[in-house]
Parts: structure tokens; sequence; C-alpha cells
């Protein structure tokens, strides 16, 4: 068995001629690790991991999902893993009972033990239809059909969207609790990065259809520092490593990629004599991964 | 729960309120229906409203039930039934099957109810307009629009997102129908010579094409995840325009295949000197009111009644009225009629019957039609004209019975002359079956010579110059040298000239028709060229059994296209004909030999050379005429049993059988 849960290769994927969403994806997801596909709206997150629970067909490069092809194998493939979309519609109909009585029809995995002990860690009501149940209760109905079915790969894609403060919080406990319960393969796809942090294993930052950083959490938590610069200290050099500069009005604050005291003394070569050197949260260095792909972008459009 | 029974639950508890809500109203509407007609009120209309919603409930049930896609889209659960680890078709047919199931138990509810509200008064208002054949046909084509119906709802429920937007489905229905007609005809046509059961196939293929399309396409959309979304337009163009130009492309191919095997054929014909005449329908001459006709068939019409009087009753037989059931049933019995002195006075010498004879000789005198032209409606006067010719006839024959027991014999033969001129007259008709009644007087001008002509030395004569005419006749039917086609155009006419819903429809279907005609004009020309080669087999001497022999063996090379299997059979009444006037020659030979040596001969052959050159043989196997003198008379038949009348259809009256005592 592979020790990868996904490989994407070169995957393309336009809707129109004109339009590409995705534009190379080179995707690895390891067995067992909690992944955290980050990006801004619209770089292409939903429609990569509707190629990836092979909803949609890649124009072009190769994907591979427990060791399965996501669009031969859809069958197959739908039966180990498990996804949960953003703004899950369910039948309102239904009452979870009816959910339940319904989707285990359809997996012989089913385990009504893990059913029953989610039920009760979810709080869902039974003999409510689902459309009185509020957002977070919604979502987590949807996440327990997810769940019962022992999924080998659990795909949320910005299953919290849409969620008030509290139904987040609501929902993000039932999914720490079951990540820590059952060891598998998560892939979290979302922009609100700090209530995941802690969570993830892996993340990759898409920017522009393409995944321009993809690593171990603590290792890019670990890799990327932020220097404060005072406002007056005159322009940034183009020193290796820098992966932004933002000018906050107080501060300038550059975001720099690479060993801390090799950083720091570049910047003393380059005559800077006070600044300070903070550690960053991922969030910051979503932030700063792609300002710097805006600011790229603002440069281009001058420069024409 | 297995997964197809679960996505059968999901789809039943989704429409089970509409379900519900729909015989709800089914049986309120019975019930208001019912209710009324107790009173005894207004029945006939709760019948006819009764039968309307009997036939367009199950369209409203299509409209409510059918749109389970579009539901999916509104409510956004189309994602969530497509993760499921079941393959979208099975979905698809799954939702399908279980909506069509609780659409045919509303059926039967509403069937039950309003079928049994439509018996009231027998259902005169709908029923009745059919015969129980139509009616199968109507019933297949309205069971087949339900089906249809809530098939075409459930596919265009995959391109609205909204539920109620569906039912453009069964407005559109129709439409798609009509279209896809044409390319039915223009493929069944070649297969399906009957127009009826032509017609019937046409619009089963149209439906069963269009079903199949609905449920593939559908199946396409949702298995391609391009359901309600903008992606959609492509394959719905695609589809649309399938069903608007792929009927026209086939349409068009089978008007070239047709045109040019016409074309290959009319060569084909050229080569074999057959006279054709395919562009005009032959003008029909209408019947001078101011000529003799009108006397004929005043004579028809108004002294059939009279001739039928109890009076009469008692020469029956002797009756001069003639109509196909009367006729038919006079061939069962033997010629001549059993005459008695009185009958013959009664015919000679009542003022009246006498009028008829005097008003009929001068009609002869005047020709019989002018100022031909075609139009609807004629061929019934010229059938009404040949009746009455017929029944002039059979008046002569008749009277010539009579004046021969009168022992006027002269007067006999001048008799029997004047049904030549009507022959004649009615030779030159242009009617459909005027050869036929026209060999039919002759026939019956022979058969009155001998069988009421006496065997006297001042009668050889006429006996001579009948066996001359007879020689004379050639068997070809004037139908064998050309061809009229119009007779298509009127059978595809007459099917359609209905009042009836369903035939209205297939009227206007049939607008589509010109390849049909084409087709059998080219089949028209084909057969004729067949049959001109079989006639020219039998002129040529050979019997109808080697003819069969040889047609059977080229069938079986494939020389003969087989279309054509059945032609020889065409040859029948030329075999038919020629057996029957060949009895006739030597009857009549016979009546020559007995005058001339007051007794009939031992053989036939004593007949040659002085009466007839030779003994004719039987057109049928090639074999000779049984000849046997018995008493004072004679036995003379063929040799099996073909050798029949063809033309009356009725092989019990043997061309010739006659007994000896009823020549005299």
């Amino acid at each position: 068995m592979s020790e990868n849960a996904i490989v994407a290769r070169g995957v393309r994927k336009a809707y129109t001629r004109k339009k590409e969403v995705v534009k190379g994806l080179d995707l690895t997801v390891k067995r067992g690790a909690v992944y955290a596909l980050l990006g801004c709206n619209g770089v292409g997150k939903t429609t990569s991991i509707r190629m990836i629970t092979g909803q949609l067909a890649p124009d072009a490069g190769d994907i591979s999902v427990l060791g399965l092809d996501p669009v031969k194998d859809a069958v197959k493939l739908r039966r180990k893993m498990a996804y949960v979309a953003e703004g899950q519609k369910l039948y309102d109909w239904m009452t979870i009972d009816d959910l339940i009585k319904f989707v285990k029809a359809f997996y012989p995995e089913w385990d009504d033990k893990v059913c029953a002990h989610l039920l009760k860690m979810f709080g869902l009501p039974r003999g409510v239809k689902l459309k009185d149940y509020s957002r977070g209760m919604y979502t987590k109905a949807a996440l327990l059909g997810a769940l019962c079915r022992d999924p080998d790969l659990l795909i949320l894609d910005d299953p919290m969207l849409g969620l008030d403060t509290a139904a987040r919080r609501e929902f993000m406990s039932g999914v720490v609790d079951a990540i820590h319960e059952f060891d598998r393969t998560v892939i979290f796809s979302t922009h609100i990065i700090p209530e995941i942090e802690a969570l993830s294993d892996y993340a990759g930052i898409m920017v522009d259809g393409r995944l321009t950083l993809e690593a171990p959490v603590d290792e890019i938590k670990a890799s990327f520092r932020e220097i404060r610069l005072p406002a007056d200290a005159g322009d940034v050099p183009e020193l290796p490593g820098i992966v932004s500069v933002r000018n906050t009005g107080e501060d300038k604050i550059v975001t720099v990629k690479g060993v801390e005291s090799e950083m720091t003394a570049a910047f003393h070569q380059a005559g800077f004599r006070f600044f300070t050197v903070n550690a960053m949260s991922l969030e910051d260095v979503f932030l700063a991964v792609t300002a710097k792909k805006q600011e790229s972008e603002v440069r281009s459009q001058e420069s024409e | 729960m297995k997964p197809y029974q679960a996505l059968i639950w999901n789809e039943w508890r989704q429409m089970r309120g509409n379900v519900m809500a729909l015989a709800g109203v089914t049986v309120l509407l019975w019930l208001l229906l019912l209710a009324v007609s107790f009173n005894k009120s207004f029945v006939e209309y709760i019948e006819m409203i009764a039968t309307a919603l009997a036939i367009g409930l199950p369209f409203l049930y299509s409209a409510m039930l059918a749109d389970s896609f579009a539901k999916e889209c509104s409510q956004k659960t189309d994602s969530f039934l497509l993760e499921l680890p079941v393959t979208p078709a099975k979905i698809f047919f799954c939702k399908y099957l279980a909506n069509l199931c609780a659409f045919f138990i509303l059926i039967l509810l509403e069937s039950q109810i309003m079928i049994r509200l439509t018996r009231l008064t027998s259902g005169k208002h709908f029923t009745d307009e059919f015969s129980p054949g139509d009616w199968i046909i109507t019933l297949g084509i309205i069971v087949s629009s339900w089906i249809l119906g809530h098939a075409m709802v459930f596919v265009t429920s995959l391109l609205c997102k909204k539920p109620g937007n569906s039912i453009t489905g069964i407005i559109i229905m129709p439409l798609l129908y009509v279209l896809m007609l044409p390319g039915t005809m223009a493929v069944t046509m070649f297969f399906i010579q009957d127009d009826n059961l032509w017609i019937i196939s046409s619009l089963l293929l149209a439906f069963i094409i269009l079903y199949c399309l609905c449920l593939v396409f559908g199946w396409y959309l949702w298995t391609r995840r391009i359901a309600c979304g903008k992606r959609i337009l492509k394959p719905v163009i695609a589809v649309l325009a399938i069903i608007l130009i792929a009927p026209w492309i086939l349409y068009g191919m089978a008007y070239l295949i047709v045109w040019t095997e016409l074309k290959m054929e009319l060569d084909a014909a050229k080569k074999n000197h057959l006279i054709l005449d395919i562009q005009q329908v032959l003008p029909l001459p209408v019947p001078d009111e101011q000529n003799a006709v009108p006397g004929i068939v005043k004579f028809a019409n108004n002294y059939s009644e009279q001739l039928e009087s109890s009076k009469l009753d008692s020469i029956s037989g002797w009756s001069a009225y003639w109509n196909e059931t009367e006729f038919r049933k006079k061939q069962d019995d033997k010629l001549p009629i059993k005459a008695t002195l009185e009958t013959a006075k009664y015919l000679l010498l009542n003022p009246e019957i006498n009028k008829c004879y005097l008003t009929l000789t001068t009609a002869l005198k005047k020709p019989f039609y002018q100022n031909g032209f075609k139009s609807e409606g004629d061929n019934d006067k010229y059938f009404s004209n040949a009746v009455a010719s017929r029944t002039a006839a059979v008046f002569l024959y008749n009277r010539a019975h009579a004046l021969r027991l009168m022992q006027r014999e002269d007067e006999m033969f001048e008799c029997l002359k004047n049904i030549d001129i009507i022959t004649d007259k009615l030779a030159k008709e242009p009617l459909e079956n005027s050869y036929f009644f026209e060999i039919l007087l002759r026939a019956l001008k022979y058969e009155a010579a001998i069988a009421v002509g006496p065997d006297t030395l001042s009668s050889i004569k006429y006996y001579h110059e009948m066996i001359k005419e007879i020689a004379s006749i050639n068997f070809i039917h004037p139908d064998d040298t050309y061809i009229v086609f119009a007779k298509q155009d009127s059978d595809i006419d007459a099917y359609i000239d209905s009042s009836s819903l369903a035939r209205q429809f297939v009227k206007a279907c049939c607008r589509l028709y010109s390849p049909r005609q084409l087709y059998y004009k080219a089949v028209w020309v084909q057969w004729h060229i067949q049959h001109q080669k079989l006639l020219r087999l039998a002129q040529a001497g050979k019997t109808f059994w080697e003819i069969e022999k040889d047609f059977y063996l080229m069938l079986r090379k494939g020389d003969i296209p087989l279309i054509n299997a059945n032609t020889y059979e065409k040859i029948r009444p030329y075999f038919g004909y020629k057996a029957r006037f060949n009895t006739y020659k030597i009857c009549l030979a016979l009546k020559i030999y007995k005058a001339q040596h007051g007794r009939f001969p031992d053989s036939l052959q004593q007949l040659v050379p002085e009466i007839l050159p030779e003994i004719p043989c039987c057109p049928w196997d090639g074999k000779d005429y049984v000849y046997k003198p018995e008493d004072n008379g004679f036995i003379l038949k063929g040799n099996d049993e073909a050798d029949f009348f063809w033309g009356l259809d009725n092989i019990k009256y043997r061309s010739w059988d006659i007994k000896p005592e009823k020549i005299k």
C-alpha cells in the first residue's frame, strides 16, 4: 500500500477556454495525515477537491486517490472516502434516523456503534427533521453520515463556511473529537486557518490555481519569520528568502523564508540596525504568501 | 436495505405527499361527477367530462410527479446523491422506475373511477366512435402518450432548476412527435405494405425512438453531471438537432431511393414495351342526363320493386332485378332457370315490361356517355350505370328465354344481340371493373344461347357468329396494359377521410406521403412488368401450372423481387376466362352439330374440322376436356377443380356441366 493517500501531478482544469481554474496542481497527501488545503476564494480549491473526489474529470494531469483513479473507479473510491462539502445539503424532510437509514444502505462498512457514539457526542436530536436543525447541527449531521461509514479518507471542503462563530465552534469540536478518535487521512479545505492550525499535520497553500507551498505545518512555521523594520528604514533590498514586504504605516513588515540566523546576518549586512524578528502563525504565513502574489500582480499592472 | 431499495424509498418518500394529494383530487372529482349523475342531470356532459379527465388527468400526474430532478436541483441535494457509491445510471433508473410505478398506480386508480363513469350511457361519446380494432389502437396511442409525457417531464426536469418548469416537456411532446414522424414513415414504408398497419407502425416507431431518446438523453445529462447548469445547452441543442434533422434526412433519403427506383423501373418498363400512363389519372366521363342512360337507370331503380312483387315470386329466377347479393345467389343454381309458358307470357305481354323493353332498345341506340372529366363521386355514378347495364342484360336474357319458349327464335337472337350493344358500350367505359362487366355480359349471352337457344338449322349461323366472336376475344384485362395510380391515392384518402380525432391526426401526418406514393408507383411498375411477362407466357400457350412452377423456380433463384411473389396469382383471370369461354365455344359447336345431325357427337373430335378448326384444351393443365353424350344432352367439364370461373369466386359453379335434359 502506498504511503500517500492522494497524489496529484500536473492537474489542470478549465471551465471555459479562457478561464483555467487549476493550472498545474502538484499535491501529495500522506496516509493518516491531516492536510490543510489553504487558499483565497476562487484560487481553485473546490475545483481541485471536486477532481480528487471524482466529481470532475481533469483536463490534464494524473490523480490517484487511495491508489484509485477518481473518475474511472468512482464508485469504489466513494466507498472508501467521505466528503462533506461547503453548504452540504441533505434531504430536509429526513430526520437523523432517516438519514442514517438511507446512507447506511450504501455502505456495507457502516458501523452502528460508531454511529451511536457520534450521535451522543454530537448531541443531535432525534425525531426532528433536518430542516429544523441549526446550521451547526445540520453540518454535524452531514459529518456523522461521513464518519460512520469508516472512510479511509475524509474530505472537508470548507464545511464551516457561512457558519456563525457558535456554530463553527460546535462543528469544530465535533471534528476535533472525531479526528482524534479515529485515525484517518483528512483534508481540510478552508480559509479559516486559526481553527484548523492546531489540527493539521500538513498544509498546502494554493495561489492562482497552483500549490505554491506544501510542507508539514511545523516546518512551515519554523521556516518563516517576520522581520519588523521602522517605517523610515528605507527600501528593502532584493535579498534571497524575502517572501513579501508590507508597510503598515508604523512598521515595515518583511516576511522571510530561511534560517533565522542567516536572514538576521543578511539584514545587518544590508545596513539595518534596528529590527525585531518574530515567529509566524500559519495564518500569517498564508497572508504573506498570498500577499506576495497580490503584490506581484500590482507591480505587473503598474509596469504595464 | 439495499442501495436500490434505499433510492426507491427515498424517491417514494419525496413524492408521497403529491401522490396522496393527486389521488385525493381524483376521488373528489369522481365523487362530484357521480353526485351530479345521480341527479340524472347533465349525464351526457358528465360522461364527456369524465372521458376528458380520464385522458387528461395522467398528464397532470406526470407534471406533478415526474419533475424529480428539478426538485433535487432546487433543494441542492443532487450533489449529495451523486456522492453515494452507486453509479449515476442506477440512481437515474431507480428514480425513474419508482416514479413510473407511482404514476401507474395513480392511472389505475383514476381509470377505474373514470371509466366506470364513462359507461353511464355506454360511453357513446367516446368509445362508440371506434370499432373494436380502432379502440385498441386508440388506447395504445393514449397509453403511449401518457408514458411519453411522463418521460418527457422526467427528462426536462433535468434541464429546469424549478420543479414547475418541467411541464414544458408535455407541451413540446406533440411537436417532437410530429417532427419524428417523417423519418419513421420513410423507414417503415419499405417494410409494411398495408396502409393501416404502416401508419400505426410509424406512430409506434416514432414513440419508441422518442421514448428511448428521452431516457438516454436524461441518463446522459445525469451521468455526465451537467444537469441544471449552463453546460446543458450543448447537449440540448445536439438532441434537438438530431430530432429535427435526422427524420428529414431519412425522409429525403427514402424519397431519393424510391425516386431512383421508380426511374429504373420506368426504364425497365419501356424496355418491356409496357405502355405507361403514370402522369395522369384517367378521365372519368359522366353520364349525360339527356341521353339514354337515365332510362336504364330508371329501369333498374323503378322496376326492380315491381318485378320483385308477389306476382313475380312464383317465377323465381325470372326477376330482372339485379344486385350483387341476388346475382351471387343465382350462381348456385344451375342454368337454365326453369321457365314456364305462364311466366314467358307475362314477360312478353305485360305492357309495363314491354314499355321497359322499348325504352331500353331506344336507349341502346344512343351514345352512353359524353364529355369526360374527373371529379369525386363519378365512379359511384358509373358503378350504378354498370349495374343498370347488367340489369338490362339480365332483362334481355330473360326476355330471350321467354321468346324461345314462345318459339319466336329470330326475335330471341335479336334480343341477345342487344346484349352485345350493352357489352360493347360498357367495354368502352373507363370504369375500373368495366372489363369484368363486359366479360360477364358476354358470358351471359352465350349461356343464354346455349341454355335456351334452339338447335335448329336456322340458328346455326348465330352459333357460328358466336364461335367467331369468342375466338376474337382477347382475355387480357385492359388494366394490364396501363397503370392507374389513382387507386393508391384514393385508398389512403378513403382511410383518412373520417371524422374521428385519431384519424384526423393521421390525416395530418399523411401530408408527408409523397415517398409512399413514389414507392407504390415503383412497385406497381415492377409488378406490371412481371405480370406482362407472365401473360406473354400464357398467350404463348403455357398452362397455368407450368407458369406457376417456372415462377417459383425463378423466385428461388432470386430473379423476381419478393414484392411480386404473388404475381402469378394475378394471371388467374386470364386462365379463368379462357377456360370458361373455351367451353362456350365447344357447347355452341355441339349445338351446331346437333342441328346438323339431330344428335350430339360421340366424341369432340367429330366437330373437327367442319365446325371447329381444333378442339381447345383446358388452359389450366393443357389437358382435353371431358365430354360425354347422355341421352338427349351431354356433360362437358375440365379435368380438375381449377376449371372454375375465377371472376365470380364461386368454385361450385363449374364452367360447364349441362344436364342432358336441359338441352332442348
